[in-house]
């Protein structure tokens, strides 16, 4: 069990990792055995290897996460965030489109996506993450210019 | 499974029927076999009846709610929302949560989990407190509201 100011501390990073493309440092964080839902709902996904190719596609869009603040479950383990983003529409988009998340612009050329979701993520007893989820639907994202 | 807009709306909701104070009109937006986890981490409440109690307490203490902006999950099941959540009485405490809701086919919601912390209550309105300090405070006044339960109403 960590504290819930550790936990906090850990999701703030994770964010941080992200916007820096540092995928390294944000796989640092994670467990040996983790699992991912992103989004909840449609994938479950396990394994260190699918969770660096998923970030790394994210670093590639560029992704830009502002984090809202924390709060800390009392169960030792969850911490959960508001979070809005925004990235490039390629290379995810044309994946999101096709699972029928998201409505398929004329042109990607210099298009952006831009999503709300909550991020949760779960620690395990020595403060490595072994689960992340997040939570968004399809009203919860658009193509931007 | 729920479009995304009725998640959103039941999410509202529940936030205004809290707000209005009408415990009836609450728990109508819940199955009988609810399981509701406030805080998570805390043992759940199973069952309507037991619920019941919680709301009737919740609403004793004049709570009011302000939800922030929801999301839901892709499989039209769940609705995230942080959200403010303050209670006036007995005394003033004001926590921030994310609640998250699962509705089941019936369009009822069967499991609802309150993530907050001990670090996302504030203690009325006066200075920031922090570390042992802040956890003694909030501690003592959790458990002022657990001593009002079933009491007669402080207004």
């Amino acid at each position: 069990m960590i504290d819930e100011r550790s936990r906090k501390k850990l999701i703030l990073q994770h964010s941080q990792l992200m916007n820096a493309a540092d995928i390294d440092g944000l796989l640092g964080l994670y467990a040996e055995e983790v699992s991912f839902e992103d989004p909840v709902g449609a994938d479950q996904r396990s394994g260190r290897d699918a969770l660096r190719a998923h970030f790394e596609e994210f670093a590639t869009a560029g992704i830009k996460e502002t984090i809202g603040a924390p709060v800390a479950g009392q169960d030792g383990r969850h911490v959960l965030a508001p979070v809005s983003a925004v990235m490039d529409y390629l290379p995810k988009g044309p994946k999101f489109v096709q699972r029928g998340w998201l409505e398929a612009p004329e042109s990607p050329e210099g298009k952006r996506i831009t999503w709300n979701y909550v991020l949760m993520l779960r620690a395990g007893k020595g403060g490595a993450i072994t689960e992340l989820k997040a939570l968004w639907g399809r009203s919860d994202i658009a193509v931007t210019d | 499974m729920a479009d995304e807009a009725t998640l959103k709306f039941l999410a509202m909701e529940y936030a205004r029927r809290m707000n209005a104070g009408d415990v009836e009109a609450v728990l109508e937006l819940f199955s009988d076999d609810i399981v509701f986890e406030d805080p998570v981490g805390a043992p759940p409440l199973i069952g309507k009846e037991a619920l019941r109690g919680h709301i009737a307490w919740s609403i004793e203490c004049k709570v009011h709610e302000t939800p922030g902006r929801p999301v839901v999950s892709m499989d039209g099941k769940s609705v995230a929302v942080p959200t403010t959540v303050t209670v006036y009485a007995p005394t003033k405490l004001t926590f921030q949560i994310i609640g998250i809701i699962e509705l089941g086919d019936d369009g009822l919601v069967h499991h609802a989990r309150a993530f907050w912390g001990i670090t996302d209550t504030k203690v009325g309105d006066g200075p920031e407190l922090t570390g042992v300090a802040h956890f003694m405070a909030v501690t003592q006044n959790l458990a002022t509201m657990v001593q009002a339960k079933g009491s007669p109403s402080p207004t």
